[in-house]
């Protein structure tokens, strides 16, 4: 059976929430990767690569393990990790004697593994039933013949036994499927060939900030972050667009030039997306509308924002100002309007289709 | 810790700190302002070339702003609701940890259950410019106090939020 020699790093095997994990674990391949250009990632911190070549190239197994061992050793410290190294015939038995970091000869696997418990197959249920059969190791396990273990015990059954006498070195369950994948996409975005358009230079904060986002980005999906757009328009919501972080190089307009027919500065620092319905109402308790001439049909004395059981008293309104440049469009003719609270709050309203909406809230 | 009631201009506040630091070169993050208004953001002098928005966290808020706090020198940060204790502690100590500034926006103090260094307290907002119909919404000036913890002497001051140039400056400080 195939020779494998297994890297464990215990310190990398659980991700944490920020995803340090994997990417030591990928600089740990890389490292491996120099000397023994087989290696590949098990499962977060588990590692493994054919010992065969290696061990011939560089003049025997024990050569390889003192290689690497050597390699990682600074990476390790800095990392805070343990390496534990182990070569057998077989990934399964591989991963057992990196756990117990020895070199289990050729042929002897079986032997090896005979004195582990059942339950380091990672099947509970198997590991109750032998428990309670008085088969509390591999060997006696191993022992069973394969018929009753397959009665006994099923289909994955007999394929523990295998690997339990040593016929089978993978062990089904051992290798988690997504590693690649998860590796793969830390080197895919690397803030350097991703993000060129959006940095042009490439200062060390700015490295590092884009790594963080785009770290996010991975963890939570790419419109987790975004960046902004500012461009001339009329409403704060027209003007600003959010996009995702990396996808297109922001404009860098002059983000505050005042644009013919837009409210000048101060703008509502909160935007509302959509807007809020919102009731506006005269001292009699009427609604207020905005006439055919642009005009407010009574004095706003009251406002009702959708959602919120307290009403706002309107101590001061500036408005209506008329939108006339979206004239073709009727359904979305607008008037704004600004009105201050009894509470000192300011907020931004939009007139349309007989409503009014909040567009935003000066915070 | 910035903390007023909305439409008080703590946000605005918030939003000054992170201009005052984009455009110094620094990198920094908004997390948690579900609608930003970014106009507004630029207009009180972010950098948007250096900022980013988390702007629906949800769930992942605490360690958006934990991941980001590793690469940004400045994180702005509005918590959906009470924070729990230990969230709070670990946010304070990667910032510490990683030399970064976190500001809380928070509209109830009881919302950060862990005293910050510093707290801004933003509050009765008085707004120029409007009438009954005329004129607009040009300028506010709120009452901002801030107190800290060790031997920081309170101070508190009236200030523009923005003034009617668009700046966020003192206007008129006591004591």
């Amino acid at each position: 059976m195939e020779r494998v020699a297994v890297l464990w790093f215990p310190g990398l095997s659980n991700e944490g929430p920020r995803g340090d994990e994997a990417r030591a674990f990928s600089e740990a391949l890389e490292i491996i990767g120099e000397h023994c250009p087989f290696v590949g990632p098990v499962r977060l911190g588990l590692a493994a690569l054919p010992a065969r070549a290696p061990s011939r190239f560089y003049g025997g197994e024990e050569a390889v393990l003192d290689l690497l061992r050597d390699e990682l050793g600074a990476f390790a410290e800095r990392v805070g990790t343990a390496v534990r190294l182990g070569i057998a015939d077989g990934l399964f038995a591989g991963v057992m004697a990196a756990r117990e970091e020895v070199l289990v000869p050729p042929g002897c696997t079986p032997q090896f593994l005979a004195p582990f418990p059942v339950s380091v197959l990672r099947r509970a249920e198997l590991a109750v039933l032998t428990q309670r059969l008085g088969l509390s190791t591999l060997g006696w396990f191993a022992s069973l013949p394969e018929d009753r273990v397959l009665e006994r015990f099923g289909n994955d059954g007999v394929h523990c036994h295998r690997v339990a006498r040593g016929e089978i070195g993978d062990l089904e369950g051992i290798r988690d499927p997504r590693i690649g994948a998860r590796l793969r996409c830390l080197h895919e975005v690397a803030p350097s060939t991703a993000q060129p358009s959006f940095f042009g230079g490439t200062s060390l904060a700015d490295e590092r900030a884009a790594r963080a986002a785009i770290r996010l980005q991975q963890r939570f999906g790419p419109t987790m972050v975004q960046v902004a757009r500012v461009r001339p328009g009329h409403d704060p919501a027209d003007r600003a667009e959010l996009v995702p972080f990396g996808s297109r190089p922001p404009e860098l307009a002059d983000t505050t030039a005042p644009w013919p027919g837009g409210l000048p500065a101060p703008s509502p620092t909160t935007v509302f997306s959509p807007p809020v319905p919102v009731r506006l109402t005269d001292p009699a308790g009427a609604p207020v509308e905005v006439s055919a001439r642009g005009l407010l049909t009574a004095v706003p004395d009251r406002c009702i924002i959708a959602g919120e059981s307290r009403q706002f008293g309107i101590v001061a309104w500036a408005g209506p100002w008329p939108l006339t440049t979206r004239w073709w469009d009727l359904r979305r003719a607008r008037a704004r309007l600004q009105v201050l609270t009894d509470a000192g709050v300011g907020l931004l309203l939009a007139a349309e289709r007989g409503g009014w909406l909040l567009l935003g809230r000066y915070d | 810790m910035v903390h007023g009631a909305p439409g008080s201009g703590a946000t605005s506040f918030g939003v000054s700190l992170l201009a005052h630091a984009s455009s110094a070169g620094h990198w920094c993050a908004a997390v948690g302002f579900e609608d930003p208004g970014v106009v507004a953001m630029a207009e009180l002098g972010l950098d948007l070339r250096r900022a980013v928005f988390v702007p629906q966290p949800r769930a992942g808020w605490a360690d958006a702003a934990a991941e980001l706090l590793d690469g940004m020198e400045l994180i702005l940060l509005r918590p959906p609701g009470r924070v729990p204790h230990a969230a709070a502690r670990r946010l304070m100590a990667r910032a510490r940890e990683r030399r970064a500034a976190l500001v809380v926006v928070v509209t109830d103090q009881a919302q950060w259950p862990v005293p910050p260094e510093v707290v801004v307290h933003v509050e009765r907002p008085l707004w120029q410019g409007a009438g009954r119909g005329d004129g607009r919404l040009a300028a506010r000036r709120s009452e901002v106090s801030v107190e800290g913890r060790g031997g920081f002497r309170p101070r508190s001051a009236s200030v523009w939020l923005p003034s009617p140039t668009g700046v966020v400056a003192v206007a008129d400080e006591r004591r």
